[in-house]
């Protein structure tokens, strides 16, 4: 690939999608976008790179957008997190806020699907009386927000990380594939959302996931999108990044609890 | 060390689950049928025991029921790991006293965060290894 169309793609992704490309990522962008090209019927990849410049249609740019992020992601993982929520965290906060009548959490990046309905079985197995349960779960992928709406995964999906028990409680077997029943969907929405606009919706969240979706931004948009989240989270609620984050470096509203890693709440005094 | 009882009438399956669990500091005995693995624990119970379903002289199912039966014999963490995954079959086999249930093909990743979920290993949040728990 010309250094051109390199600088082109990466200018083209930062300002769709806040995605940024270092220099090494070359070979990224050819293997990931060929088989766009070739979906949209470019007789060469380099004439994909014509029709962004002249007049890009907003489908072309959802697709490349989502042929550069990474879906990989599995039930209750990390498996030490999900222990410590699970265990620990959530039942304590649960009890803490009592009488409190609705509970928000936001899955920032949440792919296709399994961290939010892994969030969703934990809340459901505390049953909380009296108390309406709505997660926001959102992805700049459109196919992995699809997946996540129809809740249909395939054996080794469901086996990577999901405990039998709930398994048998929460989906059902057609065939070879599992559906996630109505149960376990009817509290959570799955939308396109990209992390360079506002949070939507407004709310104060008890618990905001955003697990490993900084990776291919710069600092400035890291920090900013970070500096944004604060002001969304309610007084003693958690937010949740992914691992070697080094959120300090970014911002200071954040001070990690330290009993459990990646997770963290507002500083008191910011 | 804690101790892996595998149970499956296939030897490269045995030898395949016991690789994958030694790399995660467990140690393992093997058994090709239910009825080995009754004999086994009727003389030591394991830490964790890795249960295929179909096995002549005595199937999984019916080995389940029997250890559990044995004094102490709901102390080991029973995961089956087996060929059928029938939704019946796993709650069938859930109810008789398994605590996890692995549908094969498998691999190293579905083994760790079974081991972890159970409590068998953990990791050491500071260094990344894993370790008893």
């Amino acid at each position: 690939m010309k250094v051109r169309d390199f600088d082109f793609y990466r200018a083209f992704l930062r300002r769709h999608s806040g995605l940024y490309l270092n220099s090494t990522q070359a070979y990224l962008l050819s293997s990931k976008l060929t088989p766009v090209s070739k979906k949209w019927g470019f007789e060469k990849f380099d004439d994909m790179i014509i029709e962004l410049k002249s007049f890009p249609r907003e489908d072309l740019i959802f697709d490349i957008i989502e042929a550069m992020s990474d879906p990989q992601t599995s039930f209750f993982s990390p498996a030490p997190l999900f222990q410590a929520l699970q265990n620990d965290l959530i039942p304590a906060y649960l009890r803490q806020h009592k009488s409190q009548k609705k509970l928000n959490i936001r899955c920032l990046g949440c792919s296709t699907g399994q961290e939010a309905y892994s969030l969703n079985m934990i809340l459901l197995e505390n049953k909380m009386r009296g108390c309406k349960v709505k997660i926001y779960a959102s992805d700049i992928s459109n196919s992995a927000i699809e997946k996540a709406s129809k809740g249909i995964y395939t054996q080794s999906e469901v086996q990577d990380g999901l405990p039998t028990h709930l398994l048998m409680t929460y989906f059902e077997q057609h065939e070879n594939l599992w559906f996630a029943k109505p149960a376990l969907k009817k509290d959570i929405t799955f939308y396109y959302s990209n992390l360079m606009d506002k949070i939507t919706p407004p709310e104060q969240y008890d618990i905001i996931f955003c697990r490993n979706i900084f990776e291919n931004f710069d600092y400035n948009a890291k920090a900013d999108i970070l500096d944004h989240l604060a002001t969304f989270i309610s007084s003693d609620g958690y937010i949740i990044f992914g691992s070697d984050e080094n959120i300090s470096d970014y911002s200071d509203k954040y001070s990690a609890i330290g009993t459990v890693p990646d997770v963290y709440q507002l500083s008191l005094d910011k | 060390m804690k101790l892996c009882l595998v149970v499956d009438d296939s030897h490269v399956v045995r030898q395949v689950l016991c690789r994958i669990l030694e790399e995660f500091g467990l140690k393992c005995q093997e058994a090709e049928n239910g009825l080995r693995a009754y004999e086994f624990c009727q003389k030591t119970l394991p830490d964790i025991i890795f249960l295929d379903w179909n096995m002549p002289i005595m199937n999984g199912l019916e080995c389940v029921e029997k250890i559990r039966d044995l004094e102490n014999g709901t102390s080991p963490i029973i995961v089956f790991c087996t060929t059928e995954n029938d939704l019946a079959l796993i709650s069938r086999g859930m109810k008789a006293g398994a605590n996890e249930y692995i549908m094969k093909p498998f691999d190293s990743q579905v083994i760790r965060t079974k081991l972890i979920q159970t409590g068998i290993i953990s990791k050491n949040l500071k260094t990344g290894f894993y370790h008893e728990g």
